[in-house]
């Protein structure tokens, strides 16, 4: 660590259970983000911020005025600039000592396994259920770690995913909802600090997770309201029978469900 | 014995060196690490917070120089992580 590392992460280095070691795993950690919008703004901020030495950011989609109630990586001048891009920048000048990528392609369950290759966690922001599935299936297939997160309205979920390990996303919902039953951001609406509470929670399992320390989300589903500020944690379980991560796989590439149709949108 | 001169350095930044050069000499075998400080509050915290890292590190004296300068001396043990 040079001094400028040691004075920038020298309030998490003094951390207990922390320290040179932890904070050396996250600068060699290499770290997936898909979707760089609602959640992806605070995880790879959060992620930036602890010294992670390499996020990647995926993202195909370009900024919208409409993002920007929540997705403060971007500025309005921005407008109409691949998130990606402009996210990756933002981040290195934040923190110069890391490396973030742009990766401006789509997430699709044929390429899901081939693009997400090689991380050391993947951190999922998409609001998409067929780019969820994806991720989902590619992280259990590929052996690597999940951070979920969504969040639509006044509630945020969240779930930390160990292959082979840990119940999947697929494990809990081996189904998308019915189309109609699942309301893009577009139709239903999202408070940005609602997407930033759970962005950072993702941000904290997957930072603990790669530094080597306890997470609390293995096998746990955490449901926040914020109407009356709750936080629930709900246990789940491995599925032996799971397509993804059970016994045998089998592909189950999912259909981009939306209530409305047409909507792009490939993050909360 | 290795020294760490931490004059001119405030709480917690003298805990922050203190804990990075112990950690560095615990992977590296161990050692005796003198630590010189002229902010009296790290006197009373260095050794606190290096007791409660529970790494085994063992303040063996503290010695006052002048009215504001004390060394710590530490005793760093082998990390077996």
């Amino acid at each position: 660590m040079n001094l400028n590392e040691i004075k920038r992460y020298s309030r998490q280095l003094i951390l207990p259970d922390f320290g040179t070691k932890q904070q050396l795993r996250l600068k060699q950690a290499k770290v997936a983000v898909t979707g760089a919008g609602g959640l992806g703004c605070p995880a790879s901020t959060y992620l930036a911020l602890a010294g992670v030495g390499e996020i990647h950011l995926f993202d195909f989609d370009r900024v919208e005025l409409s993002n920007l109630n929540r997705q403060f990586l971007y500025t309005p001048e921005e407008v109409g600039r691949l998130k990606a891009e402009a996210a990756a920048e933002r981040l290195m000048e934040i923190n110069p000592e890391i490396k973030v990528e742009a990766i401006c392609e789509k997430v699709t369950y044929d390429n899901a396994f081939e693009l997400l290759k090689g991380y050391s966690a993947i951190v999922d922001g998409t609001d998409n259920f067929a780019v969820r599935y994806a991720v989902n299936d590619a992280a259990a297939v590929l052996g690597i770690p999940l951070f979920h997160g969504a969040a639509l309205m006044y509630e945020g979920r969240a779930m930390s995913i160990l292959p082979g390990e840990t119940a999947c996303f697929r494990c809990v919902f081996p189904e998308p909802p019915p189309p109609g039953m699942v309301p893009t951001c577009r139709e239903a609406g999202i408070l940005g600090s609602v997407v930033g509470l759970v962005g950072a929670i993702q941000a904290t399992e997957a930072i603990r997770y790669l530094a080597g320390l306890e997470i609390g989300l293995k096998d746990a589903l955490l449901i926040i309201n914020v109407e009356s500020m709750s936080f629930d944690k709900v246990r789940v379980r491995r599925r032996d029978d799971c397509t993804a991560c059970g016994r045998e796989f089998v592909p189950r590439p999912v259909e981009e469900v939306c209530a409305v149709g047409g909507s792009e949108e490939q993050e909360v | 014995m290795e020294v760490l001169d931490l004059r001119g350095e405030r709480c917690p930044d003298t805990f922050v060196y203190t804990k990075i050069k112990a950690e560095e000499m615990g992977y590296a075998g161990g050692g005796e690490l003198k630590v010189i400080v002229d902010y009296p509050p790290a006197v009373e915290s260095i050794p606190r917070s290096l007791e409660e890292e529970g790494r085994g590190y063992v303040v063996r004296e503290i010695k006052k120089l002048d009215e504001r300068t004390y060394e710590i001396y530490i005793s760093v043990p082998k990390f077996e992580d």
